[in-house]
């Protein structure tokens, strides 16, 4: 039954193809999930599938990892005015993990395919996606200790990986050649391939139904409408400029702090983000790329604004994002960046949300704990002789709120990962968990308290496992708000079989950075204490009530000490 | 209809309470004839319902040959966190793995969101020092000694509630690999506390997954107490009306429970009736030949979608009642929308139509209740559109208030510049395409594509949309079951008995004995048998067993099934290259020589019941319409539509759109240009 | 990337192609955003020195962001 072609655009028509392109969206990334190879993409969701008119907008997504509204947005524009529109030919598909060409670190590779419709490029759809192992000098491409991107892994700019429909095997052979896990990277890139067909599929019915004309005038209303609603939203914030700033406390090569600075203005119903007083980009690995920090501000804007606004380039045209090349927060060629995604992202994200809270304190959240606490780890498995890796970690505490404690371990809010079971873990590990839980205390002191972090403690049972890290906030804390405190920071310590206490790995091992290094080799019987950070309080420890402060006490998030220190608790 | 005249128990019945009502359907196994009720449910007595519902229909207990109950007291308890107090017992050190859960969370931009609480309190999760490895081995011994504090704790906590009711849920780390601890802990809480409900994890469910298995105990225990009580007004409530029948309680997965099954682990009926539509909805498909179904049940709060393919339907083992709260038990694969007659149309700040997921529910309701609810719902839309009759609606029990569904209505065309018709379209247009929507990504999520299959609708409301929603997805064909709005009751009376066993083991292609594997399946064959037998089944069960495995690596397993008979090396081999071949054919590559993980283990026997023979509808011509109203059509306006009554329409006859089909249940809506047919039996189709 | 920018007074400057060879590895960044710019360029002359923006918009806002920094905002911390 096909639909009326007509130039009408009702609400209801612009509503309808809005949930339609949604719903593609959301189809590509269930396929994804079905058919990848590696967890990645069905527990951590690591992915992100978009489509895009002919001239770079995005004009409807689906929200499957967070991180990538940055790059979702700015990688495929940029693929496309690269390339040219007239390079792209039906069956065609472009690769590319350039992290300075609008990813947010290497292990993110995005495959773009171009709709035609009447001989004509009527789409693009597309979807970012990290794949697990790219070479590099690290297993598992997290090259804490890399001080330049060639040490990360394999870098692709954007090139034809189909051409045609068909393979371009030479493309394939270099890559398969170059990662460790060559058949975990043609599943995948299979599942991101396949997904992208089927969008294809759904997005030439909805040109039949609707006709190329209608669509074309649809997007273009789509991204005006969200584009109005936002710089609605955005007249809402008072104006005014508004400072916050944040560190890295080391970036594994050079123990010193790496400072992120935001002087955020609101003019009207434009926010700016000027980022260009953060400090030069460091050597080691935690730089943001330009679309990271993209992301990040997004996200906090997101979060203080109406959830209901469709989400497509249109509705982030208010919000602009001002850097200068070569500082922590746009790492300029060849500075690496494998940990600015996953550490420095919600440092930015907390940032911004700390200088809206001048302007919004009630919408928005004391600091989270930032860090993923990334333990990665590898060796020869003693049961079965083969070689493993796994790249794991953390939830921290998020920060509390205006009207609510902050959640407990919680993935940083850059991701939207799960936690790998025990259970699971040790299946497949040469680990024995001992112990698994929230860390009482560990939340920011406040009316309303700070999340808690969680405490995991290890022992190896294997002859050796090499092991790598990159976590932050072990120095420093997520900070309080309007009178709540920070939350405790985060710990990575180690106890050498036979030693009777805990020590960082810099004391055990002498590793450069006690919280950024790599290729540690560890022994059996040796054990390893990951504790992550708690959220900041909000508001004044006076004001919690005391009945809340008594269940507090009774559910054991907080001991009597504690309560008495903190919270003036008399009883 | 003999109501009174059977001289032996000869109808089989199905009783299912909704959140409205609560249904009553019966087949008579000798003539075929239908005995139907309704009467409305009461939340906070479920039995005065069911005693209501047998006296309203007319039937006599003692002509029933056995009555199957599809009751939502477990997934109302939980929706509602009305259960028990439960005592959670772990591995030390992991007491916190019910508050941790998963790490993710349900919005990716929200300050406003909180964690899901847990159905335990922190205070009530006790370690106790005991260790069983990934291996299963014991790596830390469980000592009398431990028992013993553990026994002061849970103590403690009783005398702190008496009165209330507590359960205790046990869930040790790796002991579906080896329950020799929770066996100990069994044989010992269960004589020290005799009177306490308890629940054990490698009983409940035998999964990998400490979280998922932790959460589905707690569930059992949670609602033990409230299901413990349930059984026995059942009993005694059936005693009053009667000299006992067989009676038994539909599980999730479809199967049948008995009393003392569902005394002991009531987990397995937390979705009992929301299997019966989509089993009543297959047998309906089958009347027409139609194997491949996509099933539609539209009710007043929300929508469940199924598919059934090639006959058969298919089961999952987990399910979240909330987001947050996963359950690990068998269950028949069935999705829910919110989307239904009570969902609420508004606009939203930027101006788009929603629809949903909010509900006026059954009180207040649609405005055209005229129970003070004010907001426009689907409802309230199909009556503007005439596409309800106001003095017909549940068969003339309920009045409906058309001017009320008009103010509603037009107060939001308002809002969107549109006159009351047309929003009242734009309505039904934005949740139908909800609903078409949501059964595009259920299939995309199983590989299948929805235009393959046929439309089963059904519920209340199921066949007003169901031209709607086929024309959107590009459904060929429509199937409206007879008493559309009772098929879930139907569904529950003619369900098979089911019984599922798993159990996680994680063992690797190369090195894996078929000899151990033949033992394990031969005891879970066993158990399941003997609990089928224990439900009440007699005949000749069918046995299915299937492993799950997938690449070492993957995440994602299959099941592949695997012939009877005894487990040899070879076989395994086939079933692997079995595996090899499904991977080429889903994914469009297989690896070979590549290590296999087999991680789960699936045994399904089947006691097939007897498939009900209905009274054939006579041949006839078709008869006059009741009346014409005027109906509105998109592009068409208002146009004159006949309506007839289902009951007068005889077999054979061939009807073109637009008319309007009326029942007491439900009402079907045939569109311009689609054409319906009525089968011998009475089963409508409808080809677009 | 199109704002809806009121009352701004145009931009005087000139699109110029990248000319860098396939083969090169050069890259060009935005002066006001910092976005690396993959073809054209937004080339505007300001007191003598050549400032590239990736398109209008940017060049726009490296005005505004003067004449802001100008105003008076109250600055909170």
């Amino acid at each position: 039954m096909k639909k009326a072609k007509s130039n009408k655009l009702d609400i209801v028509t612009l509503t309808v193809i809005n949930n339609a392109l949604v719903n593609i969206c959301r189809e590509m990334g269930t396929a994804m999930m079905r058919t990848s190879y590696s967890p990645i993409f069905n527990e951590a969701l690591d992915f992100s599938c978009v489509i895009f008119t002919p001239d770079g907008e995005m004009i409807g997504q689906a929200e499957f990892c967070p991180t990538m509204i940055g790059s979702a947005q700015y990688a495929v524009k940029w693929t496309i005015e690269e390339l040219g529109l007239d390079s792209f030919e039906p069956g065609d598909v472009v690769i590319h993990n350039d992290p300075y060409r609008g990813q947010c670190h290497m292990p993110e590779h995005m495959v773009l395919k171009p709709v035609f419709f009447g001989k004509k490029l009527r789409f693009f759809v597309a979807n970012i996606a990290h794949v697990g192992e790219i070479g590099g000098m690290a297993p598992g491409s997290f090259a804490a200790d890399a001080t330049e991107v060639y040490q990360e892994g394999l870098r692709l700019p954007p090139i034809k990986i189909m051409r045609g429909g068909e393979y371009v095997k030479d493309v394939w052979k270099i890559i398969l050649s170059n990662h460790r896990t060559p058949k975990s990277s043609w599943g995948d890139l299979h599942a991101m391939i396949g997904s992208l067909n089927i969008a294809a599929e759904r997005l030439v019915k909805l040109l039949e139904d609707y006709g190329a004309d209608l669509l074309a005038e649809a997007s273009n209303q789509l991204l005006n409408y969200s584009e109005r609603w936002m710089r609605a939203e955005i007249r809402e914030i008072p104006d005014g400029t508004y400072e916050a700033a944040d560190c890295m406390e080391d970036d594994g090569i050079t123990d010193q702090p790496v400072w992120m600075r935001l002087k955020l203005i609101v003019a009207d119903d434009e926010i700016i983000a000027d980022w260009t007083r953060s400090d030069p980009q460091a050597r080691g690995a935690i730089n943001a790329t330009f679309v990271v920090t993209a992301a990040a501000t997004y996200s906090a804007v997101l979060h203080v604004t109406n959830k209901d606004i469709p989400r497509n380039s249109g509705c982030f045209r208010p919000i602009r994002i001002v850097t200068k090349p070569g500082t922590l927060v746009n790492v300029r060629h060849p500075g690496p960046s494998v940990g600015g995604n996953t550490e420095t992202h919600p440092h930015i994200q907390n940032v911004v949300v700390a200088a809206l809270s001048q302007a919004i304190p009630a919408r928005t959240a004391a600091a989270e704990g930032a860090t993923a606490c990334n333990f990665l780890f590898g060796g020869l498995h003693p049961e079965t002789g083969e070689y493993y890796t796994n790249y794991h970690f953390e939830g921290c505490g998020w920060g509390g709120t205006a009207t609510h404690d902050g959640n407990s371990v919680m993935c940083p809010v850059n991701g939207n990962c799960r936690n790998t079971p025990v259970e699971v873990f040790e299946t497949k590990y040469p680990f024995l968990t001992l112990e698994y839980s929230m860390r009482k205390d560990s939340g920011g002191v406040g009316k309303r308290r700070g999340g808690l972090g969680s405490s995991r403690r290890l022992r190896v049972m294997a002859p050796e496992i090499t092991v790598s890290a990159l976590l932050d906030r072990t120095r420093t804390h997520a900070w309080g708000l309007f009178g709540g405190s920070g939350g405790t920071s985060a710990k990575l310590l180690v106890k050498k079989k036979g030693q009777s206490a805990f020590t960082t790995f810099s004391e055990a091992f002498g590793t450069i950075s006690a919280t950024k290094f790599t290729r540690v080799v560890l022994k059996e019987g040796d054990e390893v204490i990951i504790e992550s950070p708690g959220g900041g309080g909000y508001d004044p420890a006076g004001e919690r009530s005391t009945e809340d402060i008594e269940d507090d006490i009774r559910q054991g998030y907080i001991s009597l000490e504690a309560a008495r220190e903190h919270y003036a608790y008399k009883r | 209809m003999s109501k009174g005249l059977a001289l032996r128990p000869r109808i089989r019945c199905g009783i299912d309470t909704g959140g409205t009502f609560t249904d009553l359907i019966g087949v008579d196994d000798a003539t075929g004839d239908l005995i139907v009720g309704k009467f409305p449910s009461s939340p906070r007595n479920s039995i005065k319902s069911l005693v209501g519902v047998i006296r309203e229909s007319g039937l006599r207990v003692e002509h029933a040959s056995s009555i199957v109950l599809g009751t939502t007291l477990g997934i109302n308890a939980l929706l509602q966190r009305k259960g028990a107090r439960v005592i959670f017992v772990t591995t030390a050190g992991f007491e916190d793995v019910l508050f941790i859960q998963r790490m993710n969370r349900r919005h990716h931009y929200s300050f406003e969101w909180e964690k899901p609480e847990p159905l335990v309190k922190r205070y009530d999760c006790l370690g106790i020092q005991e260790r069983i490895d990934a291996r299963g081995r014991v790596q830390v011994p469980l000592s009398s000694g431990e028992m013993q504090r553990l026994a002061g704790s849970i103590e403690e906590r009783l005398q702190e509630s008496p009165g209330q009711d507590v359960s205790i849920a046990v869930c040790l780390l790796f002991s579906y690999l080896n329950p020799e601890h929770e066996l100990s802990l069994k044989k010992y809480l269960g004589s020290k506390f005799p009177t306490i409900p308890q629940s054990f994890s490698h009983e409940v469910a035998p999964i990998w997954r400490e979280y998922e298995r932790g959460s589905t105990t707690v569930v059992d225990a949670f609602i033990k107490p409230i299901l413990i009580r349930y059984v026995a007004s059942v009993r005694a409530s059936l005693r009053q009306l009667g000299p006992p029948r067989p009676w038994t309680i539909m599980k999730s997965n479809g199967g049948h429970a008995t009393a003392a099954a569902v005394e002991r682990q009531p987990v397995n009926t937390v979705l009992s009736g929301l299997s019966g539509g989509i089993i009543g909805a297959k047998y309906f498909g089958e009347l027409v030949n139609e194997r491949n179904l996509v099933t539609l049940d539209m009710g007043g709060t929300s929508c469940d979608v199924g598919l059934v393919r090639n006959g058969a339907l298919s089961h999952v083992t987990n399910y979240e009642v909330e987001w947050g709260m996963p359950i690990s038990a068998p269950f028949v694969d069935v999705s829910s929308i919110g989307a239904g007659g009570g969902s609420i149309a508004r606009v939203d700040k930027g101006g788009f139509l929603r629809v949903g997921p909010q509900s006026a529910g059954a009180d207040p309701g649609p405005a055209c209740y005229g129970q003070g609810g004010m907001e426009a719902t689907v409802t309230d839309a199909n009556l503007v559109l005439g596409r309800l009759n106001a003095d017909y609606f549940l068969g003339g029990k309920m009045k409906l208030d058309p001017a009320k569904a008009q103010t509603a209505i037009s107060a939001l065309g308002t809002q969107m510049n549109m006159e009351c018709a047309a929003a009242a379209q734009a309505i039904i247009d934005v949740a139908d395409e909800n609903m078409a929507n949501a059964i595009r990504v259920i299939s995309v999520e199983r590989g299948l594509d929805p235009r393959d299959f046929a439309l089963v609708s059904f519920g209340g409301a199921g066949p007003l949309h169901t031209g709607g929603i086929a024309g959107k997805i590009g459904m060929r064909r429509i199937v409206v079951p007879l008493h559309p709005g009772l098929c879930s009751a139907f569904g529950t009376l003619i369900a098979d008995f089911q019984v599922d066993k798993i159990l996680s083991q994680h063992f690797r292609s190369g090195q894996v004995d078929a000899a151990v594997v033949d033992k394990l399946f031969g005891k879970m064959v066993k158990a399941a048998l003997a609990e089928l037998k224990s439900e009440g089944f007699h005949g000749r069960p069918e046995v299915h067993r299937s492993i799950s495995m997938r690449y070492a690596g993957q995440n994602y397993e299959h099941d592949v099934k695997i012939a009877t008979g005894t487990i040899t090396r070879q076989k395994l081999e086939t079933v692997f290259e079995e595996f090899h071949k499904l991977h080429q054919k889903f994914y469009g590559y297989s690896i070979s020589r590549e290590v296999i993980e087999l991680i789960r283990f699936n045994v399904k026997v089947v006691g097939a019941s007897q498939s009900p023979r209905l009274k054939d509808v006579p041949k006839g011509k078709l008869p006059a319409p009741l009346h014409k109203r005027l109906v509105y059509f998109r592009n068409k306006g208002y146009i004159p539509c006949p309506v007839y009554s289902r009951g007068s329409l005889p077999s054979g006859i061939k009807l073109k759109g637009p008319a309007v089909i009326e029942e007491p249940d439900s009402t079907t809506l045939l569109h311009p240009g689609n054409l319906l047919t009525v089968n011998r039996k009475g089963v409508i189709t409808i080809a677009l | 990337m199109r704002t809806n920018a009121k009352a701004q007074p145009p931009v005087r400057g000139r699109w110029v192609e990248n000319k860098t060879m396939w083969y090169e590895q050069t890259m060009f960044y935005c002066d006001c955003c910092g976005m690396l710019i993959p073809q054209k360029q937004f080339v505007v002359e300001e007191g003598g020195v050549q400032r590239l923006f990736c398109g209008t918009n940017c060049a726009q806002l490296n005005q505004k962001l003067k004449s802001l920094n100008k105003r008076l905002f109250p600055v909170k911390t």
